[in-house]
């Protein structure tokens, strides 16, 4: 079980292999919730939306022969979020087009870096999410969190790859820019 | 390869060990501390993506995920056609009616076989009917070991469940020869020096509290006689049956725990099987080993990863200077791959140092300054 694929796990997991099941739940559950976690902040709409997820695909298997199970549960996820978006009203749906971020060149010393403990980070990284306009957050949280490639993203995005390279490099120069200020802040901080 | 085309290979690999699998990116990084800098601020963000990727659901979600083959199936179910409903509903009441008539048949065999089956049934005693005009029904309690108890002189006896029947002098040999065979095969094991209470033990240890056990006792009676009768208790025969017991069973829980603990901690596992070999089948103790690395026991025991790690260090001529060990730079110089710098990583606040007692290194676990 440990080895095999997702899609294999799935094949499995429809002729009623409960242990595939909770393969593929371990697999992928906990970055769903955190998929929907970080970008909706709300603990309870994420369960029910991670649920819901493995509620559709399991619907609607039939609807899945080829291609990565991956990229299929993601896209069902990032649908689910848009219309929660859409429902929830107030919230302005991302849009297509990305603003102009200027790649300042972000620079940390090493040492700074090295002093970052790993828990730090986790925080860090926790608070700048917030900070990101939703379309970024979305592309972060499905390369970083999710674990998806830039070509499974332009996948799930249903867009063309070059697209998609240039939506990550734009989080990622936001995500950066975020995370420089607060390791900066930390340091001066220390300093004081 | 410039510094731009570097960041952004960077940025888009997929997993960490695609950079030292990119001997261009590799050379590069190599040349330039400012692209090492940020590959390292990489892969301290990736580490911490990945925590809260792994951070486990709240129970009840993880519940009702798991529950999800089994609810679609209902619905499924729920919406079949008619004729379906029809089948299945067929298909479980004779599955129902199947299961009851086995049961009352079955229930049925049980009593008959319980109430019919004699030894006088086998073969070897054939015609059972002549053997079984042959009882002699006991006046006595059963299972009485009194050799002044009368029996007939030209019969062997089987007394069991308060019936007592025949045995023909062909089975009475055979049973014989057996009892030979078996006196034959613990007398070797005894020779063999075989402890043949171990096996004593074992038997011993699947006894049901409570249940009356059975032995053939063939000293029962000088003549030949075989007698089925309760086991001797414990006093009687000197064993201690129950204290065994119990020992046995503490002694296999024992070992079925150390399997778990091994089982749930495969790291540990790994540790342990890398560590030198004179270490682990001489026994040396916690504290010669803590000795021979010149720090303290509570050191050496608080993470058995340092041992790895020296061990790593030595076998790759890294072995240097005193100082704190990056493991950063070991995987971007392509030493370790990035599970070995996860599964490596000091706990925060500490950092892994090398330091030196004498000419013999050692790791220790230090705060970071």
């Amino acid at each position: 079980m440990e080895n095999m694929k997702p899609e294999e796990l799935w094949q499995k997991a429809l002729t009623g292999d409960q242990q595939a099941w909770q393969r593929l739940y371990e697999l992928f559950a906990s970055r769903v919730y955190q998929f929907f976690l970080r970008n909706t902040r709300n603990a309870d709409l994420a369960a029910d939306k991670t649920q819901e997820v493995f509620l559709k695909i399991f619907r609607n298997r039939e609807n899945f022969r080829y291609g990565s199970l991956k990229t299929w549960i993601f896209r069902i996820a990032r649908n689910l979020l848009i219309d929660e978006w859409r429902r929830a009203g107030q919230r302005e749906i991302p849009s297509e087009i990305l603003p102009d971020i200027i790649d300042s060149g972000v620079q940390v010393e090493e040492s700074v870096i090295a002093a970052i403990e790993h828990q730090q980070m986790v925080v860090y990284i926790d608070e700048c999410l917030d900070r990101l306009e939703e379309p970024d957050r979305m592309a972060v949280c499905l390369v970083y969190i999710a674990g998806l490639s830039i070509p499974e993203f332009a996948e799930v995005m249903e867009v063309p790859l070059g697209t998609a390279k240039t939506r990550v490099r734009h989080a990622r120069l936001r995500l950066d820019q975020l995370l420089s200020e607060k390791i900066q802040l930390k340091r001066f901080e220390k300093s004081v | 390869m410039n510094c731009e085309e570097s960041k952004n290979l960077i940025v888009e690999m997929n997993e960490a060990d695609e950079v030292s699998s990119n001997a261009e990116l590799s050379a590069h990084l190599a040349a330039c501390s400012t692209c090492r800098q940020f590959l390292k601020y990489e892969l301290k963000m990736r580490d911490g993506f990945e925590e809260i990727a792994s951070e486990p659901l709240p129970a009840e979600v993880a519940r009702k995920i798991l529950a999800v083959p089994r609810i679609v199936s209902n619905e499924t179910s729920a919406a079949s056609p008619e004729w379906v409903k029809r089948l299945s509903a067929f298909i479980s009441s004779m599955t129902f009616k199947i299961a009851l008539a086995s049961g009352i048949t079955g229930f049925a065999a049980a009593i008959i076989f319980l109430r019919g089956f004699t030894p006088g049934f086998d073969r070897h005693s054939h015609p059972a009917a002549e053997d079984l005009k042959q009882v002699k029904r006991l006046e006595r309690p059963l299972f009485n070991r009194d050799s002044s108890f009368p029996q007939p002189a030209s019969t062997t006896t089987v007394a069991a469940a308060g019936a007592a029947v025949t045995i023909n002098p062909e089975l009475k040999k055979k049973l014989e020869t057996r009892s030979r065979l078996t006196d034959d095969l613990l007398a070797l094991k005894a020779e063999e020096g075989i402890a043949v209470t171990a096996e004593r033990k074992a038997a011993v240890s699947e006894h049901i509290p409570g249940a009356v056990s059975f032995s053939l006792d063939e000293n029962a009676d000088a003549s030949g006689r075989f007698a089925m009768a309760p086991a001797a208790p414990a006093a009687e025969t000197g064993e201690l049956v129950f204290d065994e017991a119990e020992q046995v069973s503490a002694e296999s829980d024992d070992k079925a725990q150390d399997a778990m603990v091994m089982a749930s901690a495969p790291k540990l596992k790994e540790v342990l099987r890398s560590l030198p070999t004179s270490a682990k089948s001489s026994g040396v103790t916690k504290s010669e080993m803590a000795d021979s690395f010149a720090v303290s026991e509570a050191e050496v025991i608080s993470d058995p990863r340092a041992v790895v790690i020296l061990k790593f260090l030595e076998s790759n001529g890294l072995v240097s200077e005193e100082g704190f060990i990056d493991l950063d730079d070991l995987f971007i110089k392509g030493y370790i791959d990035n599970s070995q710098r996860r599964e490596w990583r000091a706990p925060d606040g500490n950092d892994w140092y090398l330091t030196r007692t004498g000419n013999r290194p050692a790791i220790i676990l230090r705060r970071k300054p």
